[in-house]
This record gives structure tokens, C-alpha cells and sequence, in this order.
């Protein structure tokens, strides 16, 4: 049955809609093609939040299993793509929190700020300068890739939404469920980080 | 981020919002006032420029193409449950 929208709420109609529309009338046989849209998408960003290989296939596999259960409570007030992820990334942070690890460190702006005063520099640096395509190879990729993964993984997830899969401000909160401002805290602070482990890579060029 | 001709907690301030400026996220006055400042401060200028580096290189990381096993993998798992309904 379709899942018809509460009165007096603004419908958001997508590229997915019809789709969506047409699984939730009972047409389960083009859920597959749900799949097929959207396993691309999924397993980058599964690829990016896990740094094992069979995490992110379980997270993307999770993913599915969870639209498919809950599909029939999309109320189109979101673009489906939003909502999409919002499952995606509850599903890892769900992962997260049933993990045996230890709660997360926060990123603190006076940290980096003193880090930032340690080793401030009076001219950009070279690396900054540089065209992109002089200046990615595997190793800088390598490197950035192991950065990303070691951002706790509240950053981590705003980081691969905003500078990676290029959500606005607005629709990575939606997906979140924060607020824009908080948003743009983490990303902040998340983008030091990365700029510091950057610097790492590139020695005493900073 | 320390500068010798500016208030040393007028830079600290500002470090705090560079991502909003390069982001585009930030009204015309405030704007104008981190261009104002990154006019005159080498070392907010040098943080600015490597910010806005270190965000165009994420855009860069690439995507990869899901293996061929794992895309078969997830078509088998929803032939399985929409069997099992």
C-alpha cells in the first residue's frame, strides 16, 4: 500500500519517486532496480565510513534490508535520496554503538587552533599552490583516505556527506538529523584534521 | 595563526568560520570582513588557501566500481527475502 502523505505537508516529488511509488503499490519485483540505482552511491559511502572491505559490504547489505523493511514509511517530505541515506548512516552508527569500542573523541577547535599556532605559517604552502593534478598520486590518495578513516566516525560521516558526496548544509542535517549549525561545526573541525594530517604527508612544507 | 599587524584574537575568531566562507555559507558582511582580513594576514591567507586545498582534494578521492560478486550478492539477498514474504 502506498504510503499517502499527511495533510497540509509539502510532497517532494524525484527522479525516484515513481519508483518508490510503484514498490510501495505492491510492485516488489522493482525493488531490485532500487538496488541497482543506488548500490553504486551506497558502497562508496560504505567504502569511506569502513575501512574493511567486508564492513562496508555488510553496511550497504544492512542498508538495503532496512529500506526494504521500512520503504512503506517513506512520506515523500524528503527527496528519496535524503531519506536513503538517512538509513545508511543510521545503520552505521547503529553498527557503531553495538561495537565494542569506546565512545568516540571529540575534535576540539582549541586543539587544532593550538596546533594551528605551533606551526603557523607565513606563506601558503607549497602543496596548496599546486594544481590538483600535479598533485594527486596514489600515495597523497592513500593518505587521505587513512585520514578520513581515522575521523571519529560523527565527523567522519559529515565529512563524506558534505566534501565527498556533496550534500548542501541543509540536506546532510536532514540526513543526520542535526542542526545546519552543527553541521557546519563538525565539517569544520573535521577539515582541520584534515589539513593537519595533510601536512603530515607533506613534511615540513606546511 | 598569529599575525604582528592584527588582533591576535581577531584571527582566532575568524579561523573559526573559514569553512562557512569557503563554503559560500555566510552573509555579505561577514564575508567582507574575512576578505578584509585575509587581505592583510599572511598567515590566516596561508590557512585559507590550504583549507580550501584540502577540501578540493576530497572531492578528488574517486569512486570506486561495486565488484561484480558483491552487486550478484545483493540481487541474490532480495530474491531471498521477497521469496520468503
Amino acid at each position: 500500500m502506498t504510503a499517502e502523505p499527511a495533510p497540509n505537508r509539502k510532497t517532494i516529488i524525484d527522479d525516484d519517486t515513481e519508483l518508490v511509488q510503484a514498490i510501495n503499490a505492491g510492485r516488489t519485483e522493482r525493488f531490485p532496480e532500487l538496488v541497482r540505482r543506488y548500490e553504486q552511491k551506497l558502497y562508496n559511502f560504505g567504502r569511506r565510513m569502513c575501512r574493511d572491505e567486508s564492513d562496508a559490504e555488510d553496511l550497504v547489505q544492512d542498508t538495503f534490508l532496512n529500506v526494504y523493511r521500512y520503504l512503506k514509511d517513506f512520506r515523500y517530505e524528503t527527496k528519496f535520496k535524503n531519506w536513503l541515506y538517512r538509513v545508511a548512516a543510521n545503520t552505521a552508527l547503529k553498527k557503531r554503538r553495538r561495537s565494542k569500542f569506546a565512545p568516540e573523541p571529540e575534535l576540539s577547535l582549541e586543539e587544532l587552533v593550538w596546533r594551528e599556532e605551533a606551526v603557523a605559517s607565513e606563506e601558503v604552502p607549497q602543496w596548496a599552490r599546486m594544481p590538483l593534478e600535479q598533485l594527486l598520486n596514489e600515495e597523497l590518495l592513500g593518505t587521505l583516505h587513512q585520514a578520513i578513516w581515522s575521523l571519529p566516525e560523527k565527523y567522519r560521516i559529515v565529512t563524506i556527506l558534505r566534501d565527498i558526496e556533496e550534500f548542501s548544509t541543509d540536506d546532510t542535517a536532514q540526513i543526520l538529523n542535526l542542526s545546519p549549525a552543527n553541521v557546519k561545526v563538525r565539517l569544520h573541525r573535521a577539515r582541520l584534521f584534515l589539513r593537519d594530517k595533510l601536512k603530515g604527508h607533506f613534511g615540513h612544507d606546511v | 595563526m598569529m599575525c604582528e599587524s592584527h588582533d591576535h584574537l581577531h584571527c582566532l575568531e575568524l579561523f573559526s568560520k573559514l569553512s562557512e566562507y569557503i563554503d559560500g555559507e555566510m552573509d555579505e558582511a561577514q564575508r567582507r570582513q574575512i576578505e578584509a582580513h585575509v587581505a592583510e594576514c599572511v598567515a590566516c591567507f596561508a590557512c585559507l588557501q590550504s583549507l580550501k586545498q584540502t577540501i578540493a582534494l576530497c572531492k578528488q578521492t574517486g569512486r570506486q566500481t561495486v565488484p561484480e560478486v558483491f552487486s550478484e550478492k545483493l540481487q541474490t539477498m532480495i530474491q531471498d527475502i521477497q521469496r520468503a514474504r
